[in-house]
């Protein structure tokens, strides 16, 4: 059922069970008492009069990995991934540990869409990181939060992949954080 | 009272008031905006078919200070910190400028949780920012955090330098800033 603008009830007038049923009922099934499942959740307005409960979700990574590829893959353990229900939209936060072999170079991390959307990585949400001082081996950890748009409502996955634009690059601390809307 | 699946009403039956209590009054007690008590606030769901209005909170300090140790702690003037009421997840966020005297250091930042919870800084799970040399950079993460202990959760913001590297210089963190949205 969906919402139903509430009727103006008239004096000397019948009140009809049909009318109960579409105007408490029924609209009573669409609030957000009615629709939360589990706690910790937000509720997102979907369209006119009609809300949603939408998760939130993080995986993290903390092994230590490598690769020299300059095109997007994953290292030995892949990941970090969150699947969950979603909207058209999603709020997406990925961090990592990052460090280049080379003073020069430049490590990536980026996320893509699978499952009821195909989404390839987008350059608006990428992180990237320049390379280590000659002689240093310590990383930088930073993040970016993009706005993830075009999403077909159902179940996607985001998935976490890395590259370098030269160069050794070793990503740890790896995390991906996704809030549906 | 808690929510109550409405009832199908039956046509040539009565209406009691008992069903109006139920179904009309008690469940319209357990929506938003009977739930509402402050301006600015969000609804989160606590279970099925139960809600509960959560706040948001903000600190900054604007002093640049320093640190030198590696152990996560306190700058002279601490913070910034926010204490919310929570369920048992909460959404935070924290940034600052950030530089070492060194440009091969490391200058560190996360946040220690206090309250119905504790939660030390730089426990694995809980995010932290390390920066890497003496430029001056402003960076900002998000954590989405659970575990926690429902309640009053406090959380501060905490700093450090090196990072199992040495030498690990001197830590300068100014603009200090950390929000939180309990769930």
């Amino acid at each position: 059922m969906v919402w139903v603008a509430p009727a103006t009830f008239v004096a000397n007038t019948a009140l009809t069970a049909a009318q109960l049923n579409t105007f408490i009922r029924d609209n009573l099934l669409e609030t957000e008492a009615a629709k939360a499942t589990t706690a910790g959740r937000l509720f997102w307005t979907t369209s006119r009069n009609a809300i949603a409960e939408r998760p939130l979700s993080e995986s993290f990574v903390s092994t230590t990995e490598t690769t020299a590829s300059t095109s997007f893959v994953d290292l030995g353990t892949s990941g970090p991934s969150v699947t969950l229900f979603t909207g058209r939209y999603a709020l997406v936060a990925i961090s990592a540990a990052i460090r280049n072999g080379s003073e020069t170079s430049l490590a990536h991390i980026n996320y893509y869409v699978s499952g009821a959307t195909e989404q390839s990585h987008q350059e608006q949400s990428e992180l990237k990181l320049g390379g280590n001082a000659a002689g240093t081996t310590h990383p930088s950890r930073s993040m970016t939060v993009s706005w993830c748009t075009n999403l077909n409502p159902g179940v996607n996955t985001f998935t976490l992949q890395y590259k370098v634009s030269a160069d050794d690059g070793v990503f740890f601390y790896r995390r991906l954080t996704v809030i549906a809307l | 009272m808690a929510w109550s699946a409405p009832m199908t009403f039956v046509g040539n039956t009565v209406l009691s008031a008992a069903n109006l209590n139920t179904y009309l009054r008690d469940n319209l007690s357990q929506l938003a905006p009977a739930k509402a008590t402050t301006a600015n606030r969000i609804f989160v769901s606590t279970g099925t078919n139960a809600i509960a209005e959560r706040a948001y909170s903000t600190s900054q300090v604007s002093a640049t200070q320093t640190r030198s140790a590696t152990g996560y702690g306190d700058l002279a003037t601490a913070g910034p910190s926010v204490t919310v009421t929570t369920g048992t997840q909460a959404l935070v966020g924290f940034s600052c400028f950030i530089f070492n005297s060194s440009s091969a250091d490391l200058s560190n930042v996360s946040f220690a949780v206090s309250g119905a919870t504790t939660i030390s800084p730089g426990d694995d799970g809980i995010m932290h920012m390390e920066i890497l040399g003496s430029q001056s950079e402003r960076v900002g993460v998000i954590e989405y955090v659970t575990g926690l202990t429902a309640g009053s959760n406090t959380f501060t913001l905490k700093y450090s330098v090196g990072s199992g590297f040495a030498p690990v210089g001197t830590g300068s963190y100014g603009e200090r800033h950390i929000w939180v949205i309990g769930l």
